[in-house]
This record gives structure tokens, sequence and C-alpha cells, in this order.
């Protein structure tokens, strides 16, 4: 980092506190540290919804997989608008009409107690995990970029976004992210536009796109059904939609963040935005990685991208490793530019079988190099390409929204857990009571109980490898459970409280059994997880409604 | 604040279910939203096939 994105790091860090906290000012009520007074329109919501989701991770991560994996990740988002469509008719005037500070608040009117409790327990198990990769992903990749060891990386972090979440509450994380979101779609642009003009001058962005997708890197769909497959078009949309179900409907998470809203139209509309703008969003991102692998094919990579492992490597097998990595660039090299300069249809079709044959040879050497060094560079090859290529001052803001982005994600995330501990577990069964001072103290207390939890965990979370699908799949495991008891609240009415507590226990039984002895994609979890609660919770109620009735 | 007290004790503003801008019902932003879901993919989809090696 040069001295002037040192200056626009720090000076947007202070910048976006300080607009959050005067946003803020007057949370001095628990109904206002909690839910922002419903006083939200839905343009704040729904930009806030999108950066938390996005944050950090996706950032780091999106572009890197479309580089290595091409741009098939953008079918994981093909559920999410259904989703949004059902739970804008269903959950939110549901919420808002119970008139609730958690999803799980809501469970003990429709059920009991015990699922209220059980449930939350969930919640506090799953996002507790997810906020220690949350925060490792980020910290990790900080680290290394500036140098700085993880610990003191996390530590400053984590001191920053408890301090910022304490102080705010809910209204100061969602107004910081109206800005934060839209630098950071800022940001892509101009990584985009870089990526395009940095190419060779005889590179047209037609070449660019040809190039992309004799690669394999445009596959955005793949209609192929495979169960053991994560991403196709059937896994996407219905995969995709549960899992968007139960983050969006039962997280709270989300849940309080549409809970904000003046209204129930205001609410609906947050959610419709995000339902409209997210998967574009997303190709757009991962259009960014293809872009990117086409300005490495002529301008040549670091053999590994993490800056520390290529230094571990150079100090193992590193000659002959580089030698055959140099050999395979050039040869992949000279094949895209006869690619790129073929006409007619036999000269392509032997230039394409060149360029494939050249770019599996390099992604050997690359994967040779991975196994030397034991770790995955996937998270930083955008950013080595924003630090080595963008202008002084950009590295900065791009480094500062991810550490931003990734602080509104956690302190999102720390908030809801503490709102969870303090209505569902504290002033339910431990302080009935309590005055709302009493009760806002306590919501400052478990915020701060979060954190520090959030940057222990951190600590062990930082050996997952591409840590957006570490994130995901902890919350598989526990998502499909959720989801399938707010599916028996909204919709079954005959289902009582017994019934729906023994089909969330069979239903998390039943997603460990499918992670822990199938070989079946993390993203079905959460289908398997709601029809195993619905369909036992539903056989439990039939059970007991026959047995009563004879 | 008493025990399991509602949270929105303030009005009833919060649950007002007022009717979507420009398509006047909910059920057309649904419908609106579904559509253009499918046009996206069909989208995506001419874009793999155009460009699939």
């Amino acid at each position: 980092m040069r001295p002037l994105d040192w200056v626009v790091f720090f000076a947007w860090l202070v910048l976006l506190i300080s607009y959050g906290l005067w946003r803020s000012r007057g949370s001095n009520t628990v109904n206002q540290f909690l839910l922002a007074g419903k006083t939200m329109p839905w343009y704040a919501m729904g930009l806030s919804i999108m950066a938390t989701q996005a944050g950090a991770i996706t950032f780091i991560s999106t572009p890197g997989q479309a580089y290595v994996d091409g741009m098939r990740f953008v079918e994981y988002y093909f559920g999410m608008p259904l989703a949004m469509v059902i739970l804008s008719a269903t959950a939110v005037p549901i919420f808002h009409r119970a008139k609730v500070y958690t999803a799980y608040e809501y469970l003990e009117q429709r059920f009991d107690a015990k699922t209220r409790a059980l449930v939350s327990a969930i919640f506090l198990i799953a996002r507790g995990l997810s906020a220690g990769v949350a925060l490792a992903a980020p910290a990790i990749v900080l680290s290394v970029i500036f140098g700085w060891p993880f610990r003191v990386t996390t530590l400053i972090m984590g001191a920053v976004l408890i301090l910022f979440t304490t102080l705010g509450g809910i209204k100061a994380i969602t107004w910081a992210d109206v800005p934060q979101m839209l630098v950071i779609l800022a940001a892509l642009v101009l990584a985009f536009i870089l990526a395009i003009r940095l190419l060779p001058a005889d590179v047209s962005f037609g070449d660019a796109l040809r190039l992309a997708g004799a690669a394999g890197k445009l596959n955005a769909v793949d209609l192929h059904f495979d169960w053991n497959d994560r991403y196709n078009l059937w896994s996407g949309l219905i995969g995709g939609m549960f899992l968007a179900l139960a983050y969006f409907g039962t997280d709270q998470s989300q849940v309080q963040r549409y809970l904000t809203g003046r209204s129930i139209g205001q609410s609906r509309l947050s959610l419709l935005f995000n339902a409209t703008a997210k998967v574009p969003i997303q190709f757009f991102i991962l259009f960014i990685g293809a872009m990117v692998f086409v300005f490495f094919l002529f301008d040549r990579p670091p053999l590994l991208f993490h800056p520390l492992e290529m230094k571990r490597l150079q100090t193992a097998a590193f000659s002959n490793i580089e030698g055959r990595y140099e050999q395979a660039f050039d040869q992949r090299l000279a094949a895209a530019r006869r690619l790129k300069d073929a006409r007619d249809a036999a000269a392509q079709t032997a230039a394409l079988g060149e360029f494939q044959a050249a770019q599996k040879q390099i992604e050997l050497v690359h994967s040779d190099a991975l196994k030397i060094v034991g770790d995955d560079d996937t998270n930083y090859i955008f950013l080595s390409f924003v630090t080595r290529y963008l202008p002084a001052g950009v590295v900065g803001l791009v480094l500062a929204v991810i550490f931003t982005a990734a602080m509104s994600s956690i302190s999102g995330e720390i908030n809801s857990l503490a709102t969870v501990s303090m209505v569902d577990i504290y002033r339910r069964h431990f302080h009935r009571e309590g005055s709302d001072r009493h009760y806002l103290a306590a919501s400052r207390v478990a915020t701060v109980f979060w954190g520090l939890y959030a940057v222990v965990f951190a600590n062990f979370a930082s050996s997952f490898g591409a840590l957006v699908v570490a994130v995901n799949q902890v919350g598989s495991l526990f998502y499909g459970g959720m989801l399938g008891v707010f599916v028996l609240a909204f919709f079954v009415k005959r289902v009582g409280g017994t019934a729906a507590f023994i089909g969330v226990l069979a239903g998390e039984a039943a997603i460990f059994a499918a992670a822990g002895f199938t070989s079946i994609a993390w993203l079905w979890y959460n289908v398997i997880g709601a029809v195993v609660v619905v369909a036992t919770g539903w056989a439990i109620s039939l059970l007991s409604y026959t047995h009563e009735t004879h | 604040m008493d025990a399991e007290k509602p949270v929105d004790e303030r009005s009833e503003d919060s649950i007002v279910d007022e009717p979507p801008p420009v398509l006047r019902t909910w059920p057309r932003v649904y419908a609106f939203v579904v559509g253009y879901l499918a046009v996206l993919i069909f989208l995506f989809y001419l874009f793999t096939k155009r460009f699939a090696p």
C-alpha cells in the first residue's frame, strides 16, 4: 500500500463509522437499539440486506471463483428471487403483525416455549459458528496484504466492530450499509473497466469473451441435473430457493433487517429489491473474474496468488515447478493469440484444441504447486489483480471497503446473536420483569460477548479453504431444520408444539446423516431438513389426532 | 419493559399493508419478479451457449 492508499483507507473507515453512529443517535431504548424504532425505509433495508449478504467474503472470493471454476456459481442465486416472493407474501406480514423482536418469539406464539428455545439455540450455534468464519475470511486476506500478523488483524477488526455495534445498534449498521454497498458497486465497476482497459491493444472485448468462453469460464447455466453437483440450474433453483427461504425467512440476522421497516410494504420492497438486483450483480462480479482470467492470459500472473505461500514455495521445489510454469504459460499465451487470430472454422477448431490443452497444462502445474504448499489461493486472485494493477488511492479504497464490508456483515450477525440471547433466552427464561434500561444494557453486554466470541472463534476458522463455501456449508447444516418449523408454523394449522419440536430434532438428524454418510451436495441439505421436519411434524400431529378421536 | 411485551406499542403504522408503487397490487409485483427471473435465466442460457467452447 502506498501512502495515498493508507490515507484513503483510514478516511473511509472514519467517515463510514461516523456516519453510522450519527444516524443512530437517540438509540436509547431496546426498540431503537434492536429494531431502529421500526422507522427504516425500503432502500436502506434493501441495501443493508445486500451488503450483509455480499460482505467481504463475496467481494474477495466470488471473482476468484469465476477465475478458477467459471461463472456457474451464479446459479446458486437463481432460487433467491422465488424465495423473496414467498417471504414477502408470508413471513413479512406475519412477523410484522406478531410485533416481535425475533422470528423465534413468533414460534412461542404459534407453538410453545420449548420449540422457541430449541430453534433459538440452533440459531445461536449456527450463526455463532459462521460469525467466526465471516471474521476470519477478511482478516486472513487483509493480514496477508498488510503484512500484519493474523491475530493482530482479527483483534483490530473485532475491536472496531464491537465498539461500533455496541454504541450504534441496528440503526448504525443499516445506515452505514447504504454508502457501503454503493461504494462496493462503484469499486467493482471500476475494477471491471480497468480489467478491460489493461488488455493488450490488439485484444478487443469480443476477443476477451471468446477466450473466456473457450476456457469454459462463461458457463453461467448448466441444465444437466446431478445430485452431487453443487452448481447447476436445478440445484440453484430448488436448493438455492430453500437456502434463501431459510436464510431470509428464519435467520434472525436477516429477519431483523426487515423487521426495522416502517411498514409491511417497505419491508416487502426491501426484499423484492434484492430479488431483482442480486442475480445480475452476482453475474457481473463473476464476469469480472472471467475478465481478470483473460487479462492474466496475456500478463503472467504469479504461480500462486497467495503471497506468503508463494514465498514458501520459493524455498521448496521452486526452480523445477517455476520452470514448468513458465513453459506452460508461454504455450498458453501463444495458443491464446492463435485462437484470437484464427478466422476460418478449421483454424479455429485447431487453435481451440491447442488452447484448451495449454490451459489444462497450466492448471496441472498450479495444482501441483498448491499440493506443495497445501493451501488454496482462490481468495487472493482478485486482490492480487487489485493491488498490482489498480491506481494509488483506489487500492486503499478497495481494501477499506473489504474491511468495512466485513465489519458490516459481522456487526449484523453479532447484533442478531445479541438480540436472540437477550430476547429469547435472557428475558424469556432468566429475568422476565426488567426495565427497558436494564434490557438495553443486557443487549449491549450480549453484543460485546458475541463480538469477543467471534474474535476467538475466527482463530480456529482460519484453516478453511474457499471461505464463501464454508460459511454456507455451516449454515446448511442447520437451516433446513429451522425452515421446516416455520413452514409448519405458517401453513400446517393442526400441528402443535410437541410435534414441531420432535420434527426439528428429526430434521437435524436427517441433515447430519446426509452430511456424514452421503455425497449429496450441501445445497440439498436445506431441502432434506425442511421436508423431514414437515413430514415428521405432520405425521405426529396426525397420529395424535387419530389417537384422541379413538 | 414488561416481560414479553410486544415490540411496537407506538402505533399501528408498522402493520399497515399499503399497496406497492407502479404495479398497484402485490400479486402483480410478485408475477413481475418471477417473469424477470425467467427472462434473466434465459438470457444467461443464451450467453452460455453463445460462448461455449
